[in-house]
């Protein structure tokens, strides 16, 4: 497609749905944009010379000059909006029914922490996989192909969780957990980890809260998690 | 005399006349020099982002100077150079001209207005002299990353900036009260409502919105400061507050003030485009409906800038329709725009120039609210520069095409004098081709990701590519050459003052009152009050000789 070469990889099962309604709207929009720029350089070059035409838009006739085009704007509002919703809804508010693993994100100024459910699958548990601030900057790993949710927690200020890659964002709020949803479609297994950005201000440090994420196959994820809970128990 | 019997106000020491003055006139060249001061600040604290961005192992700015620079660039053109260009001086200068009034309505209040206005001024510009430095948490000002000083570090600096908005709120409250009293009261004999020029109409809507919107976000002001000073917690969790409760009660006032910022400069355009194309405006009621219409719909978009902030998501569509419906009544305006110089006999002067401009630079920034109005496509776009592209093509067409636009066109009744027309042609192509050389590539950096606010964007691998680093590059040299770009009209302004050739009553020949009065106007602006004949947009009639018709001639006295 055409900004392929701009566009970050679409990773996930829904980062090619909202690169969908990108295209939508842009190609809506530059019909638009191009045709009213059109106009107004037309109108500059050749309305210069000679008298004015008279005529102010009164009466139905000539106000209906702007207003059907204004009627089909308002029918094309309605697309997008349509488009953009359908959407909206899989990314941020039907979660899917079944979910294989989930992970606890704490982000503070300036880092991301995560916590794993040990073998019960259950967080909060005794059993907790935990990377905290001793551990040092451990990235989040996750299976290709699995439904991952995040229970997205803040210590102090606002962080938020971006994946270019996924097409994923959400701001992080202190004294709430806000859960998100994401699915690595296969074929995006890469040795090279994937970066997880913070995408809201929080602090002097806040270009430097990076973390990575690491996409595995499920046997090399379930070894390396089993690994670490040997080494923490 | 002025209509509150105050004739020692008329002629007296420098002091009443130039500094403490309740003449209307000069209350808005004071807000003009203001407004182009600040704007210097704005633009060179933009510079040195601009290089911290390009070459970041510079380290031109240490994080928490870039973080204090990037809240004071944007506090500081929306909130210290578009209100004082757009509302205070055109709202302060043409009101009463253009309704045919001798002065403000409440002309100390005016005053008042103005020095209230100063001393936020005074305060901000101090904030970056303060143990700790300025405010540093966004002009937006999140909780809590505002309302606890050990988040970022910086105590008063971010006091100072809540005071200092706190005293400009007030301020253009007194304006706003003074616009409206003034063009509902003080209309000329025969300035029907659907006679007043449009640039009153909008500076009457600017006002309206202001005043309902502005409330929430005082009251929030109130809250942060007092979270910072007593410790009481509103939006501090741990203190039982919510960070939400700030984002929603400063976006349902900053949402609107963009209109706030926006209609007055439309309002620019609507008086420049018919004058310049010696056409009438096309559809003088439709536009005005339009913009009431928007004007209401501005109140119930607010949370589009909260997508994904954690609210709940079953909110975000009924936002994303409002925002995205926003577009039918602007996309009236401008086609009723388009139309007004359609087949007209276009005059292609400096201000004619930036009035298209503003429409060109304007339909981008129009088109491109569409990606960030769609809840959708936020997800991947809110908080890159993709943001910050759209952002800067409806503010700076607003703040600073239209605010030159007016000012090529008013300055010769302000000041008496012409502006250079060749210097003013080469400021405007320097301005035009700049600009977008600036923010065109930003919309690239915002599609690969992109975050904005980052002090420095190599700490990212997906950031630190060829492509983008060249991008960052470019950017700021093209920023470099819109700032010089400025410099053609700091001297073109400054010597047309002194020595510019001597403008005549109505150099434009355009219809509205303001120019059937002497410029600059005499304190009390009118010799004669005017009497109010036509719609003020009468151009190219057939049933005049010459193609324009101004609004206090009748038809009997051209003919005979």
């Amino acid at each position: 497609m055409l900004f392929d070469k701009w566009f970050p990889a679409s990773i996930s099962t829904f980062s090619g749905d909202i690169d969908f309604v990108f295209y939508l709207i842009f190609y809506i929009v530059g019909f638009w944009f191009l045709l009213t720029e059109g106009l107004i350089i037309y109108s500059l070059i050749r309305h210069r010379k000679g008298k004015a035409a008279f005529f102010d838009g009164s009466g139905k006739r000539q106000s209906s000059w702007i207003l059907i085009p204004a009627a089909v704007v308002l029918l094309l509002d309605l697309a997008i909006d349509y488009a953009g919703g359908q959407v909206y809804d899989k990314v941020k508010i039907e979660t899917p029914d079944h979910i294989d693993l989930q992970v606890l994100v704490t982000a503070q100024q300036y880092g991301w922490f995560f916590t794993y459910p040990g073998e019960d699958n259950v967080l909060g548990t005794s059993d907790d996989i935990i990377f905290d601030e001793d551990a040092g900057a451990v990235p989040l790993h996750i299976p290709v192909g699995k439904v991952v949710q995040l229970h997205l927690k803040s210590a102090d200020v606002i962080h938020s969780f971006f994946v270019p890659e996924l097409r994923l964002k959400q701001d992080i709020v202190p004294g709430r957990i806000i859960p998100v949803w994401f699915q690595v479609t296969k074929k995006y297994l890469r040795k090279e980890p994937y970066e997880i950005a913070c995408a809201e201000l929080c602090g002097f440090g806040h270009h430097t809260m990076r973390a990575f994420l690491v996409v595995q196959t499920e046997e090399e994820f379930t070894g390396w998690l089993k690994e670490q809970a040997e080494e923490q128990w | 005399m002025d209509h509150n019997g105050n004739t020692e106000l008329r002629e007296n020491s420098f002091w009443r006349k130039y500094l403490f003055s309740a003449d209307h006139k000069t209350i808005g060249k004071q807000y003009l020099w203001l407004g182009l001061i600040m704007a210097l600040v704005g633009g060179i604290l933009a510079y040195f982002m601009r290089k911290q961005l390009a070459w970041p192992e510079s380290e031109t700015l240490t994080p928490n100077v870039y973080n204090a620079f990037v809240t004071m660039h944007g506090t500081i053109m929306v909130f210290f150079v578009a209100m004082p260009i757009l509302l205070g001086c055109f709202g302060n200068f043409l009101i009463p001209l253009m309704i045919g009034a001798d002065d403000m309505a409440f002309p100390r209040l005016n005053m008042l207005s103005f020095w209230t206005f100063f001393v936020g001024t005074l305060l901000l510009i101090l904030s970056f002299f303060v143990p700790g430095g300025a405010a540093a948490a966004g002009w937006t000002g999140y909780a809590p990353l505002s309302a606890k000083p050990i988040y970022t570090g910086v105590n008063w600096g971010l006091n100072l900036w809540i005071l200092s908005l706190a005293l400009e709120f007030a301020s253009v409250l007194m304006g706003g009260v003074n616009f409206m009293t003034t063009a509902i009261t003080m209309r000329a004999e025969g300035m029907s409502w659907f006679r007043l020029p449009l640039m009153v109409w909008m500076q009457l809507s600017a006002a309206i919105i202001f005043m309902l919107s502005v409330g929430p976000t005082i009251a929030a002001a109130v809250l942060l400061l007092l979270d910072r000073l007593v410790g009481t917690g509103f939006f501090v969790p741990a203190q039982g507050g919510d960070p939400l409760l700030w984002q929603h009660l400063f976006w349902f006032f900053g949402h609107p003030e963009v209109y706030v910022v926006l209609l007055p400069g439309f309002g620019v355009l609507l008086e420049i485009l018919p004058a310049g194309s010696r056409k009438p405006i096309f559809g003088y009621r439709i536009i005005i409906y339009s913009t009431l219409v928007a004007g209401v719909l501005s109140f119930i978009v607010w949370a589009h800038h909260m997508f994904v902030s954690g609210m709940n998501p079953n909110l975000s569509m009924p936002f994303s329709i409002t925002t995205i419906l926003i577009s039918v009544p602007f996309a009236i305006v401008i086609f009723a725009m388009i139309a007004t110089m359609w087949r007209g006999s276009i005059r292609l002067t400096t201000a004619m120039s930036f009035a298209i401009g503003t429409l060109m630079t304007f339909l981008m920034g129009g088109v491109t609210g569409i990606f960030n109005g769609s809840a959708a496509v936020d997800i991947f776009i809110h908080d890159t520069y993709f943001v910050v592209a759209h952002f800067h093509y409806t503010l700076f067409p607003a703040t600073f095409f239209a605010a030159f636009a007016g000012i090529y066109f008013w300055f010769p009744k302000m000041f008496g004098r012409m502006l250079n027309e060749t210097w003013g042609k080469v400021h405007f192509w320097l301005t035009f081709v700049g600009f977008n050389l600036v923010f065109l590539p930003m919309f690239r950096l915002g599609m690969a990701g992109h975050m904005r606010r980052l002090a420095d964007p190599t700490q990212y691998n997906f950031l630190s590519t060829e492509s983008i680093k060249s991008t960052q590059i470019f950017i700021t040299w093209a920023a470099i050459g819109l700032l010089i770009g400025q410099a053609p009209f700091i001297v073109n302004f400054l010597r047309s003052i002194v020595a510019g050739e001597v403008a005549e009553e109505n150099p434009w020949q355009a219809n509205t009152l303001e120019w059937s009065t002497a410029s600059p106007p005499p304190h009390g602006n009118f010799e004669v009050r005017p009497i109010v004949h036509h719609d003020p947009y009468n151009y190219s009639s057939p049933d005049a000789d010459s193609d324009w018709l101004p609004q206090d001639q009748s038809l009997e006295e051209i003919t005979t």
